[in-house]
């Protein structure tokens, strides 16, 4: 406030006495130029006779301020010798101004009668008395003489009216000063209002309010904008924390389940501690543990993922060679549930692709199909050229999935079945959805009508030796394709279902 | 008492049958909703032990069948959800009790037991038979005459509690083996006599009439105190 003050007296003081010094200047001015039509008129007066005798045509009742009077005004015309022709009769036969010195521009002096005054002192010329016609014609020709007519008056007037505008200036400058300092904390205060209104709003706010938003109702236009951008924070703030708060809700209870098998088999073997229980208990207490672990890993694989923390090593690989891996690693799982799975392996280039998180992709959408796929169905697994790129699509039956649940299928612990015995944590989605956006890929899942579910991972093309041959044509190589397995059938690339 | 447990964790489900088993209560098991409503319908329970997330039909759609058909039996649910809504959803739904996992057996037990006494319409822990001589707590799961413990096996607590649960009532040899005896036991016609005879002999005193009264083609009953025994045993 104190900074905003004096700001503003320095800039009114200097505002003012710019205005002061302008109305000073015009004032001055027309005194001036009354001073200077007065001396003007008078040197008008002066005429040359035939005679060569200069005469001064002058009436009283004319210029009735040069007699005397309250405020009476001087004027002395003198010749360019110095000497006198006429005076007012204010001068009372006194000099107006010393003859010496007779000063072109208007100055200020003190009046004969010791007030403060102005003078001024026009050169002119006497003008020739014509009024005679015989006379002029008759007249000698000689120079017309200068005369010098010096007038003043008194200032007093003119003091006054710039000292009144001083004071208003002053009065104003003050005025001004104090109206700031009034009005503008009021207005200040006023105009910040709805931004106190919304920095109390802020300060309300926690973890638990995000759901409230800024009022954008009789919010000013300035600010409206802020208020949006604001609300759109909060409602991102809002979705991320109630996502942050499902995962870790869906974590803890995924985890509930395990820790009460634990807990159940535990009391158990204490409480009625046979030795053939308890060596059981064990056993269960390890193969529970073990599964705990794998939902923990699978948490942390996508905390990191999440946080940016997963880097990616890309090379050229052969996607098809990854698959075969897959499968057999996965073999027990489709021989359980007797599951044929079918390879369509088409010429292609390589990937280009992190091996450890090509591998995680395939083993998830794999591990899921041989999950969820009906026992005793098919999976099949295409590896194709797509878009510049490498697809693997890998298509099983669904039962029980509907179009409307593709939106959360990627959800972290989204499984279309309620139990959790099975050991799926609705993990491995979310987790391919993650790796793909580190591996540059392009993933999407499907659902169609024919009840078959199209899980589809478009990876990056890489150079790759052994996938274009030496003609520059894209081969194929048996050994690096082919995954012969005793529960795998694997078919050609001409193959389709 | 018969408890049908239906959880789909193998583990889970056979650490609380041991535990029930173990305190007199005949058990049933199954492992999905459906076969659970079907077994919950094709059997008297006293408690349905039930886990919200089952493959085939889940808790909740179990008890809501359950509870349109008619079936009273009370049930327990047990499961991992935890929000308030769950839980109001559940007993909503029809369920007289909740239990969040983890858990410990012991309360589960007590919870059961308390819907097994809530299902014969009693309040009190304590049951006093005998005219004031014989009291069962149901909370120790223990028996005394005259202040003298009784040791009893669990089948034969289990066949005493059901029997004064149900005090001045006919309970049939049908009734004994359909809530005592689990689809894990094949009673044998005497099976239920022995027990009751087993009984008598550890509870009976000597030279005192029963405390088992044989009704003769109908069943057994533990007839109910005089009012003014029950106030002189408290």
């Amino acid at each position: 406030m104190l900074p905003l003050l004096i700001g503003i007296v320095v800039l009114s003081t200097a505002a003012m006495t710019l205005l002061y010094a302008s109305m000073r200047r015009a004032l001055l001015s027309e005194f001036d130029d009354s001073l200077r039509a007065k001396a003007t008129g008078l040197g008008s007066l002066v005429t040359l006779q035939p005679s060569g005798k200069l005469e001064f045509d002058y009436s009283d009742e004319n210029y009735a301020e040069f007699r005397r009077g309250k405020r009476p005004e001087f004027f002395q015309i003198r010749l360019s010798d110095g000497t006198t022709l006429e005076r007012s009769e204010t001068l009372k036969r006194r000099d107006l101004l010393d003859a010496r010195t007779v000063p072109a521009d208007p100055h200020p002096l003190t009046l004969p009668d010791g007030r403060a005054g102005r003078a001024m002192t026009a050169m002119l010329s006497a003008t020739r008395d014509l009024d005679d016609p015989v006379a002029a014609a008759n007249a000698q020709p000689m120079p017309v003489p200068t005369v010098f007519v010096t007038v003043a008056r008194e200032t007093a007037s003119l003091d006054q009216s710039l000292s009144r505008l001083r004071t208003y200036l002053i009065l104003t400058v003050l005025l001004l000063t104090a109206g700031v300092a009034l009005l503008v904390p009021a207005v200040v205060r006023r105009g910040l209002r709805p931004l106190d209104a919304i920095a109390d709003h802020a300060g309300r706010l926690d973890a638990g309010s995000l759901d409230r938003r800024f009022p954008a109702d009789h919010v000013p236009l300035e600010l409206a904008p802020i208020t949006a951008r604001l609300n759109d924070l909060l409602g991102r703030l809002s979705e991320a924390f109630g996502r942050e708060s499902r995962f870790t809700a869906s974590a803890a209870h995924e985890l509930r389940t395990p820790i009460s098998e634990i807990r159940a088999v535990a009391e158990v073997a204490i409480q009625w501690p046979e030795m053939a229980q308890s060596q059981r208990a064990l056993g269960d207490v390890v193969e529970v543990t073990k599964r705990m672990e794998t939902l923990i890993d699978a948490l942390m694989r996508l905390a990191r993922s999440r946080a940016g923390k997963t880097i990616a090593q890309p090379e050229a690989i052969d996607l098809g060679g990854v698959v075969g891996q897959v499968l057999r690693s996965l073999d027990g799982t489709a021989s359980a549930r007797q599951i044929k799975v079918q390879i369509a392996d088409e010429s292609r280039p390589a990937a280009w692709c992190d091996p450890m998180i090509a591998r995680a992709i395939v083993t998830n959408l794999i591990g899921n199909a041989l999950l969820h796929a009906p026992p005793r169905s098919q999976v099949l697994i295409r590896i194709e050229s797509a878009d510049e790129g490498v697809r693997v699509e890998i298509i099983n039956d669904c039962e029980g999935l509907r179009r409307e649940d593709l939106p959360r299928l990627c959800e972290p612990f989204w499984t279309n079945s309620s139990s959790r015995s099975d050991g799926r944590h609705g993990l491995g989605l979310a987790l391919v959805a993650e790796y793909a956006k580190v591996a540059g890929a392009r993933f999407r899942l499907d659902v169609c009508e024919d009840r078959t579910f199209h899980a589809v991972v478009d990876f990056p093309a890489g150079s790759s030796p052994h996938a274009v041959g030496q003609d520059g044509a894209p081969r194929r190589e048996a050994g690096q394709f082919a995954t012969p397995h005793p529960e795998i059938v694997t078919i050609g690339a001409d193959t389709r279902p | 008492m018969r408890v049908l447990v239906v959880e789909d964790s193998e583990k889970l489900r056979r650490s609380v049958m041991t535990a029930l088993r173990r305190s007199g209560y005949a058990v049933d098991d199954c492992a999905d909703g459906a076969q659970g409503l079907w077994q919950a319908e094709a059997v008297e329970y006293d408690v349905i032990v039930l886990d919200l997330m089952l493959p085939g039909l889940d808790g909740l759609s179990m008890i809501q069948r359950l509870r349109s058909a008619g079936n009273k039996t009370h049930i327990l649910v047990l499961t991992a959800k935890d929000s308030i809504d769950d839980r109001v959803r559940g007993l909503r739904c029809g369920a007289d009790d909740y239990l969040v996992k983890p858990f410990a057996l012991e309360e589960l037990l007590a919870r059961v037991q308390a819907l097994a006494r809530r299902s014969a319409h009693e309040k009190s822990p304590v049951l006093t038979l005998g005219n004031g001589h014989v009291l069962i707590n149901t909370a120790a799961r223990s028996v005394a005459r005259d202040g003298r413990a009784i040791p009893l096996t669990a089948r034969e607590y289990a066949l005493l509690e059901y029997l004064a649960l149900r005090r001045g009532t006919v309970v049939s040899r049908a009734q004994i083996e359909t809530h005592i005896y689990d689809a894990m036991v094949e009673p044998m016609s005497n099976v239920v006599d022995s027990a009751v005879c087993a009984l008598r002999r550890k509870v009976d005193a000597p030279g005192a009439t029963s405390l088992i009264e044989t009704r003769r083609g109908m069943g057994y009953m533990i007839a109910v105190d005089e009012p003014a025994s029950v106030a002189a045993s408290t």
